[in-house]
């Protein structure tokens, strides 16, 4: 199999190897020198040539050099290289060091490689073996605990983007980093994790500086696997999963419902205006229609067994000349609640080779994937887990006698909006699908020793495919739960990215210095093309395509930016203890105004390797110590095409006399003067190494100031457009500072290996200035204001409960127009403090009542093996923030007739007034459920993201098998949430911005932005398998 | 060494490529503002456009008949939409859209006539009467929204021009006689320039009529019967205008823009798409129709937002026409057990169940009328929205002229309308009728003709109702939901989003949000 394998694939890439003509034979063995264990899959290379082998299973090799004195090189990843006179020997013995603080690690630093130890910047580096673990479509997710300073939130959505963002917010139009994916500016939710070779994270300016413009959020570097010479690896790697959510709000069952629901009436039929209120039939045991055999809990209901399910084969070699790496994925994942989604599967093909030739190296990486989702269909403001909880138990979810059999809740009977979720998730089908290639071809031309030039080619393209369809239903009498027009959407379209870089570099060496300089120039274009088709009127049986509707609509666009671009960097390097590295970046916008499009990003680094210095170098404790410190400036750019002029919109159409009649006026203002936004970090870091790298940490503290914040600042709306239409401006500035800290210690005694790595992370965010005019910005329960944090949560505070009416009408008697807080407030209401002591409650009692970002993030991973055993052990948290939990709060309102939480079986009541809690009353005159700070969580957690367990097969049983290696696994994901948060996730998704706090259940990643709600993160149990061929 | 040579030239050439040029693109998807208002046919898009500002969530799409209407006495809402059900309640709960989108969308027809306004004159028009009509529509359409923001809100920044510069993000309020006047100045200045009559093609465009009777309410509203009584007078006298025999025709989709109708929102279910398009910038598939029916239509035919409150119902029962028959409008107006009503084609007792019989509900406005229209899920109903009719102009002129001291020219107008429904002749009653025995009857018959029209608040208002301990007790016994009552509340907060973002507007006494 394996033989056959290599001569296919031989045959199929055409390699022609050259061969040198060898003299001296060369036979040996490498071992690892930590566990005296042979190594297998050792690069073996004569020093000056091309000529070399790999190690086989049992870490042997042999090699026939051009003569006695011949150096061979030997590396492999995650070993120091180590280099070996022959001196007329025919057998050697080779130890190798474990590189455990991956020292000699080659990082990519944009458009080119560097030594991790001589890197200036910040830079963090993803061990790939680790983030394999976690089981995700989307490598960001894999991030996750990983590195300091990088936070990530995500939907348990099959097929979710989580939301990264390395060092806080610094802008207000996008957060996200810019990923390049071998060298192509992509999305990375496409790329199966297997295919990763390395993720390089570019956290300070200077670090992301080549990439200028684009690069303020910081800048993901992900490089896939490529072939290695030597014999060719065939490898299979797979899991199978079940998921499921765990959480569950804890809500009223039947009974308990209904006695609460019409206490709840009847506490506001007390007063006049609510008169002519009454408790309705299904909760009324006096009528007819009173519900006692149903007792519907709807999150057990909806929730179900997810699977997820990732299948990989790649394929990878080489020889001197050509080397190639290629893989099929095939992505699986099937939603945890009931119904037509969300479901993803994604077929993913990756093709990668280099080849050289003399003096020329050509190269060419290609992805190509295709995922197909099926959204969660909800169609409703709100999200579908917040109406799964507040659904009311006396509805069951199936009824025969109902149009497609499912419930309908009843104005005149239940009075509750309740939609039937199951059903509606059930019937209307949304789906999406996307083709997406990302590729990149490359040619490099040595022109002398030491002077390249490269011609990159790069090209992303999506297509897609949006489908909606709703069906007749009847699943609530509310807006929107009923559908009486049978109607479907087709949205298509194309967007894509092509950029053409020339780069020119030069490597010397003059005595001590070392000079590595690097000159380019870009050009980026991006267009998108969209055509939206909407029909109506479909009749049974459903033929779901656009020309079967009655009505029919169609509507397009197409937009299109361009960025071009100049940069040059230098690194300098003396006596292997100085380094410096300064770069520049010019880069000239279309979606800026001719006076505004060029902006210039230029960054220094320095760095000192004390180690190296002669009283370190002998020390037997300190065996690495590196002091870093960067300056520079980022931009921004993310502000959307066509927006420094003003349009007319054509389609402000009036109708006279059965006649459309042409419309047209600028409604929204043009953003004339934006230009650039600038973001200037300073990063100070240190780099320790004690006891030969045993131990290793690194810390740095950074600040990043963000000016001339590019943002959509609501505005006052008398100006003829809405406040989410206001021009961008450059408006705000916010400092971003922080500490982070990275630790490492590794540990090997005999056949047990362990290693404890720990990260930890602070983030404190200070709006600066607003802007010239600009008035705080108010968000979901937050306002954003000078010297606050932005989304910093605001409201009222809550002083007590009133325990009578008496009690209210004292403070009424002081007020100026006689009314403390609200017309109806009573005895069991919340009494809100006044905070101007104006003696009565107005919004200007509102104030600052939390912080809706974490003091600090940490991660904690865990690694150990033991003879063929290994167990992973990975955990992240966070702490300090409070949190809006908008479906909790709105199950503990108590002012409808949806279901309520348990919680407020502890109400305020006669027979119960010492609770913190106020009383129930239908629609909340007194307004209890306000913004105020009653209301708010902590947000505190810490969760087991990962426990793995794997066993790797030993020699004996793989040469039975005929196998190289095979390592089987299990892990639990997400296996415990240690939180006093009471949502479903306390990673809740959110729009990161001025509305951080809320957690609403939504999700990000949605094609029909408004008809699906999020679901949280589950606990995933999987097994896997590894093998090598 | 060839290759170098090639690569050396690739680089050249795409150096050359990345100029200035390469960076600008033009958007291939919108006109830019730089070439338009150019020609006479952008200022009459111009001007659709401004009309067309009418049909938003926060104009006749939705919102405003339901501000204009929910707080009469004649209206109650149960709805648990709060924004609806708490409106009439004088509460406007921590979801105050009720405030805030007719006042983002008004200011929205207000921006688009100042572009048509600032722009009009850079405009060859190849004969005056147009360049007038177009001018006038834009100041009617600027005074109408003003009418309204000063009405609903009474407080507002006075919005004459479209935005040129920062400063113009952060007003003042005005005092509501500088809004009164500018509103009452549009008025005038449209109904010099607009024409009387309109083509077929035409209909619905803004007439001097309609500018006449709008300044005349606006001279009412602020209690200056003189001036009020004249341009009302005006109307009258163009002669244009009759009240039509079937009071029906005022509420549905036939014999629309009748000579009735002074000013009429325009609605079609067959031009445009089917998209409902509540906010932001209009597209191509936006819909001309208003979700005024779905709203207020009972349940199971709609949302059932809404009901009749039963005094009305018993007001209508009070008085029978001369021939003993139950007031022709009751049935127009309200969907109740009678088999004249019957509910999209099916009678009333079929249509719902026993325990609804007893029910009021609205119908003004609804296509219950209707057989061919099954239920108003849709959203879509094309009822086009009668903003003015010359029923109420005759009613204002009565008002006035009592006021004058001529109550007998009162009766007879008054008069006018009732004959309509065949009530009794009472205009000689009315000439000897003292002040509040005059008040009493105008109050029943304009509530019985404009009942659900949204006209009756501003009526309670205007007559000082709120601020009389009698007759606020009279207001509640109708409808509990004035037992809400705040003095201040009757005109709507400033929308507490606004305020946030402008530190410069002031909170209309009576509200804490």
């Amino acid at each position: 199999m394996k033989r056959n394998l290599t001569y296919l694939l031989v045959c199929l890439f055409l390699f022609t190897s050259g061969i040198s003509f060898a003299q001296h034979a060369v036979t040996g063995v490498v071992f690892d020198a930590g566990s005296n264990t042979t190594l297998p899959g050792v690069n073996v290379v004569e020093k000056g040539t091309t000529n070399g082998t790999i190690t086989d299973v049992d870490g042997n090799f042999n090699i026939s050099v051009s003569n006695e004195n011949a150096t061979l090189q030997f590396s492999f990843i995650g070993f120091v290289a180590q280099e070996v006179q022959l001196e007329g020997k025919s057998s050697i013995e080779v130890q190798l060091q474990q590189d455990v603080f991956g020292i000699e690690e080659v990082v990519a630093i944009g458009y080119g490689t560097q030594k991790k130890s001589d890197l200036t910047g910040s830079i963090s580096v993803v061990e790939t073996d680790e983030m394999a673990k976690t089981a995700t479509n989307d490598v960001s997710k894999a991030l996750q605990g990983k590195v300091a300073g990088v936070s990530i939130q995500s939907s348990g959505d099959p097929g979710a983007a989580p939301k990264v963002k390395i060092r806080g917010i610094t802008s207000f139009t996008n957060n996200d980093p810019l990923y390049v994916i071998d060298g192509v500016f992509a999305p990375a939710n496409d790329i199966p994790t297997e295919n990763i070779e390395s993720i390089q994270v570019l956290k300070d300016a200077s670090a992301a500086a080549i990439y200028g413009s684009r690069a303020a959020n910081g800048v993901i570097i992900i490089t896939t696997k490529r072939g290695t010479k030597g014999e060719m690896n065939v490898s299979y790697s797979g899991y199978y999963g079940f998921q499921e959510i765990t959480e569950r709000m804890d809500v009223l069952d039947r009974e308990q419902y209904q006695t609460l629901v019409n206490e709840s009436t009847n506490n506001a039929k007390a007063y006049p205006e609510y008169s002519e209120l009454y408790i309705f039939p299904a909760n009324d045991p006096s009528s007819p229609y009173y519900v006692d055999n149903v007792n519907t809990n709807w999150q057990d209901e909806l929730f179900k067994t997810g699977h997820i399910n990732n299948q990989t084969i790649s394929v990878s070699g080489g020889n001197e000349i050509s080397n190639f790496s290629m893989s099929l994925n095939y992505f699986d994942q099937t939603g945890t609640v009931q119904g037509n989604g969300p479901n993803y599967t994604r077929y993913g093909i990756m093709v990668n080779s280099d080849h050289k030739l003399g003096k020329l190296k050509v190269g060419e990486s290609i992805h190509y994937t295709y995922a197909n989702s099926d959204l969660m269909s909800f169609l409703h403001d709100g999200t579908m887990l917040g109406y799964t909880a507040s659904a009311i138990p006396t509805l069951p979810v199936y009824d025969e006698t109902k149009m497609n059999g499912y419930s309908s809740a009843s104005a005149d009977l239940h009075g509750a909006y309740s939609a039937n979720v199951i059903g509606m998730n059930n019937l209307i089908e949304s789906n999406t699908k996307r083709y997406r290639l990302i590729g990149n071809v490359y040619g490099e031309y040595e022109i002398i020793k030491g002077l390249k030039y490269k011609l990159s080619l790069s090209y992303e393209r999506t297509d897609w495919r949006d489908y909606h369809f709703e069906p007749l239903y009847d699943l609530g009498w509310f807006a929107g739960f009923s559908n009486t027009i049978a109607k479907m959407d087709d949205n298509r379209g194309y967007g894509y990215t092509g950029t053409i870089e020339n780069t020119l570099s030069y490597n010397t060496t003059i005595d001590k210095l070392t000079v590595n300089a690097l000159v380019g120039q870009s050009a980026l274009n991006t267009f998108m093309s969209r055509s939206f088709g909407h029909a109506e009127g479909f009749s049974e049986p459903y033929f779901k395509q656009l020309s079967n509707g009655e009505d029919r609509t169609s509507s397009g666009d197409e937009f299109q930016s361009r960025l071009a671009s100049y940069f040059g960097r230098v690194i300098l390097g003396y006596d292997d203890k100085y380094l410096l590295t300064a770069t520049i970046r010019r880069d000239g916008s279309s979606r800026f105004s001719p006076q505004n499009k060029w902006g210039n990003f230029p960054s220094v680094a320095v760095a000192w390797k004390a180690h190296q210095e002669d009283f370190l170098a002998s020390s037997e404790f300190i065996s690495q110590l590196k002091v870093r410190a960067s300056y520079g400036v980022l931009g921004n750019q993310n502000i959307g095409d066509y927006r420094y002029q003003g349009y007319i919109n054509p389609y402000a159409s009036y109708v006279l006399n059965g006649n459309a009649v042409a419309g047209a006026a600028q409604f929204i203002p043009a953003s004339t003067d934006i230009k650039w936004e600038q973001s200037k970090t300073t990063n100070i870091g240190l780099d320790f190494g004690l006891l030969e790298n045993r131990i290793l940490f690194t810390t740095e503290y950074y600040i990043k100031r963000v000016d001339d914040l590019l943002g959509t600042i609501p505005t006052p709306t008398h100006l003829g457009w809405y406040d989410w239409e206001s021009p961008v401006r450059n408006a705000l500035s916010v400092k971003n500072q922080g500490f982070e800290f990275n630790a490492t210690y590794r540990k090997a005694e005999g056949e047990f290996k362990y290693s404890v790595n720990a990260n930890f992370s602070t983030l404190k965010n200070e709006v600066l200035s607003l802007g010239e005019g600009i008035n705080p910005i108010d968000g979901n329960w937050s306002r954003t204001d000078v010297g606050t944090e932005v989304g910093e949560l605001y409201g009222y505070v809550v002083e007590k409960v009133f325990q009578s009416k008496a009690e209210v009408e004292a403070l009424d008697a002081n007020a100026p127009d006689g009314l403390y807080q609200e017309n109806l407030t009573d005895a069991g209401d919340f009494m809100f403090k006044d905070l101007n002591n104006d003696n009565e409650i107005t919004e200007d009692d509102r104030t600052h009542i939390g912080s809706a970002l974490p003091n600090f993030y940490y991660g904690f991973n865990f690694n150990a093996e033991y003879k063929n055993f290994d167990i992973t052990v990975s955990a992240q948290g966070a702490a300090g923030n409070k949190v809006v939990n908008a479906i909790g709060n709105g199950l503990r309102a108590g002012a409808g007739l949806e279901n309520m939480s348990t919680d407020l079986m502890d109400r305020w009541r006669p027979g119960n007034t010492d609770t913190g809690r106020p009383r129930i009353i239908r629609d909340d005159p007194n307004r209890n459920t306000r913004a105020s700070d009653f209301w708010l969580e902590d947000g505190d957690y810490l969760r087991f993201s990962n426990i793995e367990l794997g066993y790797t097969l030993p020699a004996s049983a793989l040469d039975f098998l005929n196998l190289s290696s095979v390592r089987l696994y299990g892990s639990i994901q997400n296996a415990i949430t240690i939180t006093k948060y009471s949502g479903y996730d306390p990673e809740f998704n959110n729009d990161g911005l001025f509305s951080r706090g809320t957690d609403n259940g939504a999700a990000a990643n949605k094609a029909f932005t408004d008809f699906s709600g999020g679901l949280p993160t589950p606990r995933t149990i999987l097994f896997g398998v590894k093998v090598g061929f | 060494m060839k290759l170098k040579y090639i690569f050396l030239a690739f680089l050249t050439l795409f150096m050359a490529s990345c100029n200035e040029e390469w960076l600008e693109l033009s958007n291939p998807n919108l006109q830019t503002t730089e070439t338009f208002w150019q020609s006479e046919a952008d200022v009459k898009a111009g001007v659709s456009a401004t009309y067309m500002g009418l049909l938003y969530d926060g104009t006749w799409l939705r919102f405003v008949p339901f501000a204009l209407s929910l707080k009469g006495d004649d209206i109650q809402s149960f709805s648990p939409w709060r924004v609806l059900s708490l409106t009439g309640k004088f509460n406007l709960d921590e979801d105050p859209i009720m405030a805030q989108w007719p006042w983002t969308a008004f200011y929205g027809v207000i921006n688009r006539a100042n572009q048509v306004l600032e722009n009009i004159d850079n405009v060859e028009f190849a004969n005056q009467a147009t360049y007038d009509q177009y001018k006038g529509e834009a100041l009617f359409l600027r005074g109408l929204s003003n009418y309204y923001l000063v009405s609903f809100f009474r407080n507002i920044p006075l919005v004459m021009n479209t935005y040129q510069s920062e400063e113009d993000l952060y007003p003042e309020q005005v005092s509501p006689e500088v809004a009164w006047a500018a509103v009452i100045d549009d008025f005038k200045a449209a109904a010099d320039l607009l024409p009387t009559t309109y083509p077929e093609s035409d209909l619905g465009r803004a007439t001097k009529g309609a500018a006449l009777a709008f300044v005349g309410k606006s001279y009412l509203m602020n209690h200056d019967y003189e001036n009020a009584s004249n341009y009302l007078k005006q109307v009258i006298d163009l002669g244009v205008y009759n009240l039509v025999p079937d009071y029906a025709d005022n509420f549905t989709t036939s014999n629309e823009n009748n000579s009735e109708s002074i000013f009429e929102i325009q609605l079609d279910r067959n031009v445009g798409g089917t998209v409902l398009g509540w906010v932001s910038q209009p597209a191509a598939d936006w819909s001309k129709t208003s979700a005024h029916a779905i709203t207020f239509a009972p349940t199971g035919y709609g949302f059932g937002d809404a009901a009749a409150t039963r005094w009305i119902f018993d007001e209508y029962m009070a008085e029978k026409t001369v021939d003993g028959e139950v007031d022709p409008r009751a049935t127009i107006s309200m969907s109740y057990d009678t088999t004249a009503c019957t509910m999209y084609g099916t009678p009333f007792r079929e249509a719902f169940d026993a325990s609804r019989w007893d029910d009021v509900y609205i119908r003004k406005y609804t296509n219950a009328f209707s057989t061919e229209v099954a239920n108003e899920f849709d959203w879509r109903s094309d009822i086009n929205e009668r903003v003015m009719r010359y029923a109420e102009v005759l009613m204002m002129y009565a008002e006035c002229q009592y006021e004058l001291g001529n109550a007998g020219v009162a009766g007879q107008y008054i008069q006018m309308v009732r004959d309509r429904s065949d009530l009794a002749d009472i205009s000689a009653d009315i000439a000897s009728m003292g002040r509040e025995e005059f008040y009493n009857q105008l109050s029943h018959d304009k509530v019985l003709e404009f009942a659900f029209e949204g006209i009756r608040f501003e009526d309670i208002v205007r007559w000082g109702w709120l601020y009389n301990a009698d007759r606020l007790q009279e207001l509640k016994d109708h409808d509990s939901e004035f037992s809400g009552f705040i003095e201040g509340r009757e005109y709507f907060p400033i929308p507490p989003a606004e305020r946030d973002k402008n530190p410069n507007y002031t909170q209309n006494p009576g509200w804490g949000i």
